[in-house]
């Protein structure tokens, strides 16, 4: 069995839009802890 | 015109002059009394507690290794390494809440394993503990160094340098709460940093149909699901990196530092699915370099030398300074556990009344100490996979003994420690024999054999509530 062309370019641009997703959650988590000033 | 070498060390310079000025202002207003600097003040919240953990995986680790092992072993050891890391987290979850709920007022792991076990296993908790973060320390080190030298044409003691003292400095002065609040800033850098420089690589390699291609040319071997030694090489990781952060001192202070153990279990979860993308991508530029059959002058290399052959010059900088962000936090993250060990552990075992802040003191300089141990290995520049799977070794044969402490009360000190050792013993040979899978897998099923058949066969009857009890504060 062999990964197919179209596996590997799904699994890459998933893991790219993945890494933005990464930098959404980031930014969201923090700016909600600073609204409830519990950033620190 | 300044060389890309010579720009590589005034980058670096600068941004590790500001994440140290930064970790050490926090540390200034934030450290109010002697426990906060082993503890964070025992009050982060979820954008840390997930930054943290999330710059923790994401040192060299995950930066070369995946790619080191994406160019020796394809596509299954690739995702492999991805999946390692973030089941790695999931698997510490329930192990998190235990600890929260029966240690509120713990430090380390070292006095979980002296107040469950005794003093024999103590020392084994302690010498596992204590070459894990060593090796993780040098890893990343070494990562720094060999980008310097192969891509920068810098000498790799300078790298070693440039990243190390820094990251000494901040870490000593400001422990652990340094070490999580920088992992904020070095989290939020990187992953923009990695989708824009793996965005330009893709497009300049002519995208994944392309690399896809090149594989196929080079090596199609790669790309067989059930390729024997990449699948050998998936499974073995899977097993070895479970078992480190199971034990990982870094990861138990973090759990101490939560505000609460929803906290812990958000971050953790959320680190979990956010490494995996970060692990894919990282690992790719190995695999390009297998499509590109590109010759490697040293095996951890590929990941830096592809970004800097596809990327121009003003990416391949910011790659490089991907690189030293990645070495910086978990660097940090292995110092700080590191103090920890060496202050309320070991010192703390010879000086029982040591003061509060005499124990910040031992910590600082133990700091300084193994910071500099670390970078003398790193200056001899051995491969970072070998390093860190002789940690994870060490750490497999241990992890059943120590965990399932927390959850069965009749394991005993003896057992403990007589299954760690043989597990090891039976291990050793094994990994260096190559027959790495099978060394893990040996570890692991010696020490829990032995560990559950003493508990059968004479149970310890051990009172969780002496762990609240006996581990307190340093205040």
């Amino acid at each position: 069995m062999t990964y197919s062309e179209t596996f590997f370019a799904i699994l890459m641009w998933i893991c790219l839009a993945g890494l933005m997703l990464d930098f959404g959650f980031q930014l969201w988590y923090n700016i909600v802890d600073f609204k409830n000033k519990t950033l620190w | 015109m300044f060389s890309f070498g010579s720009l590589m060390i005034v980058f670096s310079l600068v941004l590790m002059g500001l994440i140290t000025w930064l970790g050490y202002r926090f540390s200034k207003s934030k450290m109010l009394d002697n426990d906060s600097y082993f503890s964070a003040g025992r009050n982060i919240t979820t954008a840390f507690m997930t930054a943290t953990f999330i710059a923790y995986a994401v040192g060299t680790g995950l930066i070369f290794s995946p790619g080191e092992m994406a160019y020796y072993e394809g596509l299954t050891a690739m995702i492999g390494y991805g999946l390692a890391i973030s089941l790695s987290y999931i698997a510490f979850l329930p192990v998190s809440g235990r600890i929260k709920e029966l240690i509120p007022s713990g430090n380390t792991i070292g006095e979980y394993a002296k107040v469950r076990y005794g003093n024999i296993m103590y020392v084994v908790v302690l010498f596992v503990t204590i070459v894990y973060m060593f090796c993780l320390l040098a890893a990343n080190l070494i990562g720094v160094g060999i980008a310097f030298n192969y891509i920068g044409h810098i000498p790799l003691y300078i790298g070693v340098l440039i990243i190390g003292v820094p990251v000494i400095i901040y870490t000593t002065y400001g422990g652990l709460g340094a070490a999580i609040f920088t992992n904020g800033l070095q989290a939020i850098l990187i992953t923009p940093m990695l989708f824009i420089t793996a965005i330009i690589a893709f497009k300049n390699s002519g995208g994944p149909a392309a690399i896809y291609d090149g594989i196929l040319k080079h090596s199609p071997e790669f790309l067989k699901v059930f390729h024997p030694t990449g699948l050998e090489f998936a499974l073995m990781i899977i097993i070895a990196v479970s078992a480190a952060e199971l034990l990982n001192q870094a990861l138990w202070q973090r759990v101490y530092s939560a505000k609460d153990i929803k906290v812990v279990k958000k971050g953790l979860l959320s680190a979990s699915f956010m490494t995996f993308p970060m692990t894919i991508i990282a690992a790719s530029f190995g695999l390009m370099a297998v499509a590109y059959n590109m010759e490697l002058p040293h095996p951890s290399i590929a990941t830096a030398l592809m970004a800097d052959y596809l990327l121009p010059p003003w990416a391949s900088m910011i790659f490089m300074m991907i690189i030293v962000l990645a070495a910086t936090s978990t660097a940090s993250d292995a110092l700080a556990a590191f103090s920890s060990i060496a202050s309320l552990d070991i010192i703390k075992s010879l000086l029982p009344d040591l003061a509060p802040e005499k124990a910040v003191f031992v910590a600082r300089i133990a700091t300084i100490v193994f910071g500099a141990g670390a970078m003398l290995v790193a200056f001899k520049a051995p491969s970072i996979l070998f390093l860190l799977l002789i940690a994870d070794l060490v750490a497999a044969a241990a992890v059943i003994p120590v965990i399932a402490g927390l959850f069965s009360p009749n394991i005993s000190g003896k057992a403990a420690a007589a299954g760690t050792v043989l597990g090891l013993l039976s291990g050793l040979p094994l990994f260096l024999n190559n027959q790495n899978l099978l060394s893990f897998v040996t570890a692991i099923i010696v020490s829990t054999g032995v560990v559950f058949i003493s508990a059968r066969v004479s149970p310890a009857n051990f009172d969780f509530n002496k762990l609240r009890e006996h581990i307190k504060t340093i205040d």
